[in-house]
């Protein structure tokens, strides 16, 4: 079979890689949320869930969690990198750096010196939704400057003059031009953000001293002892993202980033 | 004039507010690596102990060996194959495009021990047994889609034009990526890299599920002497905010070398 | 192009080939030890305060001097692969997952659940043969440990042929026919005599719920031990008013501590609950240096985690006590056995080197916890560590039931209540201390109890105003991308117009 080199088929290997690594062991956990524990096919463990107001309350409360923390996120990291790619300063790459690599040291041993910081402060164990969010925000800020920078970077110098000539003043230029130009950073970002931090519980169990529980936390728990239901709710989750990201991706057109909204 | 030099000023106060923030804990973990105690918090009195612990224990600088050298591998790998990934997707149809970035996105979405058992169940049924291969695969799958996640965004702003140009002018399919379309993208790859790095270092539970025996990288670590610790555990850890400060005067040292070799040149040119 | 891209696909086929045979070795014996990390002595430069046992900076690691005792001792060469874990239900994924090992170290609980899986061998007969003298563990084993493993029970399945049928029977066997004990210790409450008096200590686990130390106090951040703690608070009245003089003390006590029944998981989820709100929070390792610095005043605690607690309090010239309850307290060990299929001389050969005494000495001053090992070098060590400075101001501490022999340590009065008492409780102690057996059937159950607790509940309507918010919000996202997706085509944005129409729309 004689594979003609087109650019589509510069995929094949990212896409052979995911069958075996992703595709395949999703479909164990799936076999493993539908069946009970004598690994009979049964809906028990969807049910279960269901009627638990409790998990509910925790998925609800997990993904608040995570909203408020993106929100924060994004509102400030796209100054940031607004302020870094829009700058005329010849080593902005080197202070883009700084910004990373705080991410570069174990993240435990940084989330345990907030946890001093706050403690000094005297805030430990009195606001613990505060904590976590600001532990949270802290942990994947980064994550969001990096897709952000690199997006806005890229805009063309020349749309701003244009909409300079046009008369247009600095807020409107901020909505009309910067704004969708950077979406798909925005949406990289926002991925990257709002989907781990619903289950990294670290943050939650350190800064909020564990009494702040997410969905993340319970996934883990319930993978020590019943690994039915910690598939069922990894899947649920796996649901309530892929439509969020439907939601927020699959209906994008691709013309209507190529050019600016003028 | 004067309200473009206050937005000056503000903008860079702003950019250093973050960025102090940002360097609070590690500030607060290099003070600590100076002091005598294990326990942050507690006061004790200035001494190199921890330093001393760190560079002559074989076994913690066995660990940080391993775990850099772990990063370093699997960002490359997972740095090629996320940015030929996303190329090829980019040129892929809607509905294949949207599949593919759909599967990419599931290991990003999932909780990494769903991640990391999923693997190993998988490993285990086909007779693979853990080893460092099956160690660099498992950083691969939580890697990779951050690349292309980096990747993708720069493709999507990228004037397609060029690469058409290009074709034109006689040069063949692979030339024309390479010496047009790849330039485009490269802040997409290298932040794609530095994310896939990030991410290496810092992962816990898809190392442990994946790991050969007797391999022990930073983050398994001091998560295992989280969860029971004793005297000795507390000492290593607290070593590790030695290696905190020296990363972070490491990182130092190299912007401010950075921004002073750019200033030699802009000299130099005059 | 295309010759490249399959040499480069069969190289990396090859690659797990290649990596597996790094284990191919002819002669040598390999033992697989999955552990708890630093959990014995590795050696190395960093020796814990002063240099006592006198090894000097380079310290050999326990798996070297194991390499040479094991080749001196039975002619053959091995090589220990040691690994290690975070928590007992790690171990537990990775063994069911199918990793091999020889020899794993879980606690008592994993150790009981394990079994009931049938995922253990038994230890061999002349494991125990006394007249061995390699046999340290059996010669050298504390006899009150050694009852505690003659009186626990467990079941493992059975594999009969009752009427020409395999059938699965349980069967009950003894801990010890399974497993060889490591370190022990009791849990208890670390607390600050500054800030709490004994009167406060006479509450018993009831402290947790006292609203004078809210957010002072904290406990484990795991079922098992919450549930203890439960129990005595939701018992205490029962417990209190057993007879401590009776034989059957400690089997009572155990059994109440032991009650899995619907309705006490019930009381013990709601007093659970009602702890949520008084305690600074749950906590798994933060509680050590918590305690040190004052920000909470009592902390649930392992006895081996308030030893280090105490010395590193000593160093900031804080002092701290080590409590158990009147109502009861556990009794916890950690244990050598192994999984199914493990090299079971060389295993047990690993178990017999660590307890030997001066092994078990080194052991257990890495560590700070209590090893089951008595036998003459511990107790020198004992005394070295805690016998009081000034002998005339001494008081006699009564280890005899741990060593079997008249052991007596003349100990500073303080240590009635610290380090010493942590280590070794008195006789008396010991008898309120129960173990927790695996919780079987009612596994499940309790860990629901455990999510009810540490979930976050909201009302009824809290869900689901925000609930409707989610799908409102998520509806207009979708009008609003797909209304302009089609109107896109019919209708152009605000103030512009299309060149072929005459008006704005």
């Amino acid at each position: 079979m004689k594979l003609r080199f087109s650019r589509k088929t510069l995929c094949i290997p990212y896409a052979v890689f995911l069958l075996f690594f992703v595709i395949a062991p999703m479909l164990v956990i799936v076999f493993y949320a539908f069946t009970d524990k004598n690994n009979h096919v049964s809906f028990t463990n969807f049910l279960q869930f269901f009627s638990d107001p409790m998990k509910l309350s925790t998925i609800v409360y997990s993904v608040v969690i995570a909203l408020i923390t993106t929100v924060i996120c994004l509102l400030i990291a796209y100054p940031v990198a607004c302020i870094l790619a829009r700058s005329k300063m010849k080593r902005k790459h080197i202070i883009l750096l700084l910004f990373v690599t705080p991410m570069w040291i174990n993240f435990v041993l940084r989330v345990n010196a907030i946890r001093e910081l706050i403690n000094w402060i005297g805030l430990l164990g009195e606001t613990n939704y505060a904590n976590t969010v600001f532990g949270m925000v802290y942990d994947f800020l980064p994550f969001m400057i990096l897709p952000l920078y690199t997006t806005i970077s890229k805009i063309d110098n020349s749309l701003y003059e244009a909409s300079a000539d046009l008369g247009a003043n600095a807020a409107t230029t901020f909505f009309r031009v910067t704004l969708p130009l950077s979406f798909s950073g925005i949406i990289s970002g926002i991925t990257m953000v709002f989907l781990p931090s619903m289950t990294n519980y670290v943050v939650s169990d350190m800064l909020g001293n564990s009494k702040i529980t997410i969905i993340g936390k319970f996934i883990e728990t319930y993978f020590g002892t019943d690994w039915h239901m910690g598939s069922m709710i990894a899947l649920i989750l796996l649901l309530v993202v892929l439509v969020t990201s439907v939601l927020t991706g699959g209906f994008k057109s691709e013309e209507s980033v190529r050019g600016a909204n003028l | 004039m004067k309200k473009k030099i206050a937005i000056k000023c503000l903008k860079a106060a702003f950019i250093g507010l973050v960025l102090l923030l940002l360097y609070a804990p590690i500030l607060l973990l290099a003070v600590y690596s100076f002091s005598s105690t294990n326990t942050i918090g507690t006061s004790g009195s200035f001494s190199f102990a921890h330093y001393k612990k760190l560079f002559g224990d074989p076994v913690i600088l066995t660990m940080i060996g391993n775990t850099l050298l772990l990063a370093l591998l699997a960002a490359i790998l997972s740095t090629i194959l996320g940015t030929t990934g996303a190329l090829g997707m980019y040129y892929l149809k809607r509905r294949q495009k949207a599949f593919l970035n759909g599967v990419s996105q599931i290991p990003v979405v999932n909780a990494e021990i769903v991640t990391a058992l999923a693997l190993a169940i998988a490993f285990v049924s086909v007779g693979i047994s853990k080893s460092y291969f099956t160690l660099l695969i498992g950083h691969m799958v939580i890697c990779t889609p951050f690349v292309v996640l980096s990747v993708l965004p720069k493709l999507k702003q990228m004037d397609n034009s060029l690469y058409e140009a290009a074709l034109d002018l006689g040069a063949n399919p692979a030339k024309a990526l390479f010496r047009v379309v790849l330039p485009q993208i490269i802040p997409g790859v290298v932040s794609g890299f530095m994310l896939a790095v990030t991410l290496s270092l810092d992962d816990y539970i898809v190392t442990s599920y994946t790991k050969p025996a007797g391999f022990d990288t930073i983050s398994t670590y001091v998560f295992n002497a989280t969860m029971k610790g004793n005297a000795h555990t507390a000492e290593t850890l607290a070593s590790f905010w030695a290696l905190t400060t020296l990363i972070f005067v490491i990182i130092l040292a190299v912007v401010l070398v950075a921004n002073f070799s750019g200033r030699r040149k802009k000299e130099a040119k005059k | 192009m295309k010759k490249k891209l399959s040499i480069l696909l069969s190289l990396l086929f090859l690659l797990p080939v290649v990596s597996s045979l790094g284990g191919c070795s002819a002669k040598t014996q390999v033992l697989r030890v999955y552990n708890w990390e630093e959990y014995i002595d590795e050696g190395g430069k960093g020796s814990y305060g002063d240099d006592y046992l006198g090894l000097g900076k380079n310290a050999p690691s326990m798996i070297d001097d194991f390499e040479i005792w094991y080749e001196e001792t039975y002619g053959e060469r091995i090589r220990v692969e040691y690994s290690t874990f975070g928590t007992n239900e790690d171990l537990y994924n990775q063994l069911k997952l199918g990793d091999k090992y020889d020899l794993v170290c879980p606690s008592e609980y994993m150790i009981m659940k394990l079994a009931a899986e049938g995922m253990l061998e038994p230890l061999d007969k002349d494991f125990f043969d006394e007249t061995n003298e390699n046999n340290f563990y059996v010669n050298n084993v504390s006899p009150f440990i050694r009852n505690v493993f003659k009186n626990g029970e467990m079941n493992v399945p059975e594999e009969k042929e009752v009427d020409g049928k395999k059938v699965t029977e349980q069967k009950t066997v003894l801990w010890e026919d399974y497993a060889a004990g490591y370190m022990w210790g009791t849990t208890g409450l670390v607390y600050n005599p500054e800030g709490v008096s004994e009167e406060d200590l006479s509450q018993g686990w009831k402290i947790m719920l006292d609203s004078n130390f809210r957010k002072k106090v904290t406990t484990k951040d795991n079922v098992r031990d919450s549930y203890f703690v439960g129990l005595g608070i939701v018992y205490r009245d029962e417990l209190l008013s057993l007879d401590k003089n009776a034989d059957d003390y400690n089997a009572n006590v155990t059994d109440i501590f032991n009650r899995t029944d619907t309705e006490t998981v019930k009381k013990v989820q709601d007093t659970l609950l009602a702890m949520k709100n008084n305690i600074f929070g749950f906590e798994t390792d933060t509680g050590k240096s918590d305690m040190v610095k004052g920000t909470i005043l009592l902390n649930f605690a392992w006895s081996g985690d308030a030893v280090y607690a105490m010395d590193e309090a000593e160093n900031q010239d804080v002092y701290l006590n080590f409590h158990i309850p009147e109502e009861g307290a556990n009794l916890f060990f950690d244990g050598w056995v192994m999984p199914k299929g493990a090299s079971k001389k060389e295993a047990q050969a690993f178990i017999n080197f660590m307890s030997r005494p001066d092994n078990a000495v080194r052991n257990s001053y890495y560590i700070g916890y209590t090893s089951v090992i008595a036998g003459k070098e511990m107790f020198e060590y004992a005394c070295d560590v805690y016998s009081a400075e000034n002998e005339e101001q001494s008081i006699p501490y009564d280890v005899s039931y741990f060593f079997g022999e008249e052991a007596i340590i003349y100990a500073d009065e303080e240590q009635l209540s610290r380090q010493l008492f942590a280590q070794y409780p008195p006789e008396d102690t010991m008898k309120r201390c129960a173990v927790m057996s695996y919780y079987g059937t009612q596994e499940e159950r309790i860990n629901e109890l455990w999510t009810q607790v540490k979930g976050e509940k909201l009302d009824g309507w809290a869900i689901a105003v925000i609930t409707v918010a989610i799908v409102v919000i998520a509806l207009a996202i979708l009008y609003w991308k797909l209304g302009r997706k089609i109107e896109f085509r019919l209708k152009p944005r605000k103030g512009y117009r299309l060149t072929d129409q005459k008006e704005i729309r």
